[in-house]
């Protein structure tokens, strides 16, 4: 299932693909205002931290390649059964255009978390769909970008049925130029199944992204 | 000068060796006469030398000393000419030159200064014979192309005797005022040309002309003016055709309509905030969501999403000028200005070397 999904999109991406003359360059930074909830032998954990991070893509005809990196932390609890933690995520994107404001391609993202305890690293692989579809006629644009993860696993630990990620929002460019300012809501969910006598966990990721974007080209 | 004289005696010479009626001088004289009226001085000197070289008879030597004497007159050598006449006047002291003073006017002079030296009288007057009268014939073209890079028009003048020739032309407005005049001072068949360039090299503008001719000769006897009217007009040019004027249609739109198109942004604005809002609901985890009130975030962005969407609609409402479209078209017009340009410049070349026709509209 999960691989028909991916297959899918890939093959809608080459279908709807038209040779197409734009190229272009962009690169971003934003700031992520997390929540993590966490559910784990019924028991809920919340936890809130910032991330900061940046991207940058470069577009070629109808081929789209852009890497995305951020790190931030996470506030442990007070009971301290959950500590103060560290991520760092990395990912690169591979998209075809089929038309301006939409991408399809696939996704391939780590996740670290440094905590006192050690180190854990998620690696996921997957399909992500990209629309920006313009709400005006020159300044403002939507942002839909969708990432599905059917190969989702913990290194050396458990995999994940189910982990996706939507982030929705604007961007406004500023008098129509290569400057923008992108407001989004990132949301990141992530079913952990269980493990011989660990049971499943449940987590996800959400919260406000704001960013400064600057595009060069068509 | 001298190769041109040479070979005039050169051919005179091939060309008299089969005649057997006249002497060698003789011919050779005859063919002088004829550059003398041909006002060809140095050739009729040539051809003089040689005669005088041919052991004339004393009449030929008579008759080839007096045309020497003018050959040296057209060559402006006064003293040499003087001499010719002495000798001619050795020969034969009645000798006279009244039917020749036309072709130069110092000849009078000169000869009875040679009179004046061999110390002969003046003859007596013959007597005068039969007045001959002067007749004058234009030729000009009925209908010609000139080129226009260097525009003449030939016009030849017929007089029987020796006259002098004048031939005007002159605006068929003003034809007291002539616009170009030439002078032919000899007897037979002559030919003219008349440029049609002004002293500035501009060619005379299209329009009427007159050609006016006259000859009077050495006793005041004078002909009739033969008149021609000329007309002068340039020839049509091939010229280009300028391109019809380029079509609205061929324009790219330089601003955004004030239409309310926008309203499908508008709709996709408002999915695109309903999405942000309903994103933890419908992505979320059931239980892990449960007990939970809806994430204010998601709201807020949804929110922020709307009131964008919002205000670029009411924006876009505007008409926004599209700098790529003003480029593009400006640089359609330039280039079609570039084109018709280029077509005024060729077309304006192309009347300018356009040949010029000289029709003659009335011949009398």
């Amino acid at each position: 299932m999960k691989q028909r999904v991916t297959g899918l999109i890939v093959a809608a991406a080459l279908l709807l693909a038209r040779d197409a003359a734009s190229q272009s360059i962009e690169a971003s930074a934003m700031t992520f205002t997390v929540q993590s909830q966490v559910r784990f032998a019924g028991t809920r954990v919340e936890q809130s931290g910032q991330w900061m991070g940046g991207d940058g893509a470069i577009r070629l005809g109808f081929l789209r390649v852009g890497m995305f990196a951020a790190l931030g932390s996470l506030n442990g609890t007070a009971d301290a059964l959950h500590p103060d933690s560290k991520g760092r995520v990395t990912s690169i994107t591979v998209h075809m255009l089929p038309r301006s404001w939409m991408a399809l391609g696939a996704v391939a993202e780590a996740k670290a978390f440094q905590t006192d305890v050690g180190t854990t690293v998620w690696r996921l692989l997957g399909a992500n769909v990209r629309l920006t579809p313009a709400l005006d006629t020159r300044t403002l644009e939507g942002l839909v970008d969708v990432s599905y993860w059917p190969s989702a696993t913990v290194v050396g630990g458990e995999a994940m049925p189910l982990a996706l990620r939507a982030v929705v929002g604007a961007t406004y460019r500023i008098a129509g130029g290569p400057l923008g300012i992108r407001l989004a809501y990132r949301f990141e969910r992530f079913d952990f199944e269980s493990r011989g006598s660990v049971p499943a966990r449940l987590e996800q990721f959400r919260g406000a992204t704001l960013g400064a974007l600057l595009r060069f080209g068509r | 000068m001298k190769a041109r004289s040479a070979m005039v005696l050169g051919v005179t010479l091939a060309m008299s060796a089969p005649c057997a009626a006249q002497s060698p001088a003789q011919r050779l004289a005859d063919q002088a006469r004829v550059q003398i009226d041909e006002l060809n001085g140095d050739s009729a000197y040539v051809l003089l030398v040689a005669a005088l070289r041919q052991n004339p008879t004393p009449g030929e030597r008579l008759r080839s000393f007096t045309l020497l004497a003018f050959a040296e007159l057209m060559r402006s050598n006064q003293a040499a000419a003087r001499q010719a006449f002495e000798q001619a006047l050795r020969v034969d002291a009645a000798v006279r030159i009244d039917t020749l003073t036309e072709l130069h006017s110092d000849a009078k002079l000169v000869f009875e200064q040679a009179r004046t030296i061999v110390g002969t009288p003046l003859p007596a007057s013959p007597v005068p014979e039969a007045r001959v009268v002067l007749l004058l014939t234009v030729f000009v073209p009925a209908d010609t192309l000139v080129l226009a890079d260097d525009p003449w028009l030939p016009i030849i003048v017929q007089s029987n005797t020796v006259s002098r020739t004048v031939t005007t032309i002159a605006s068929a407005a003003a034809p007291a005022r002539p616009l170009w005049t030439d002078t032919q001072s000899a007897a037979g068949r002559r030919r003219i040309a008349w440029p049609l360039r002004q002293a500035d090299g501009a060619v005379w503008p299209d329009g009427l002309y007159v050609l006016r001719a006259q000859a009077t000769d050495s006793n005041g006897q004078a002909t009739p003016f033969e008149e021609r009217l000329l007309r002068v007009a340039r020839a049509r040019a091939d010229t280009q055709v300028h391109p019809p004027l380029l079509p609205a249609s061929a324009f790219a739109p330089e601003a955004l309509p004030r239409t309310g198109r926008t309203m499908p942004k508008l709709i996709v604005g408002a999915a695109v905030a309903a999405l942000a809002a309903a994103t933890p609901t419908i992505l979320g985890n059931a239980d892990l969501n449960a007990g939970l009130a809806n994430d204010p975030t998601a709201y807020a962005v949804s929110g922020g999403v709307a009131l964008a969407s919002v205000v670029g609609f009411v924006s876009g409402r505007r008409p926004q000028r599209l700098p790529q479209n003003v480029q593009k078209n400006r640089e359609l017009r330039d280039n079609d200005q570039r084109l018709r340009d280029a077509i005024v410049r060729a077309n304006a070349e192309a009347r300018a070397k356009a040949p010029i026709r000289i029709t003659v509209e009335r011949t009398p």
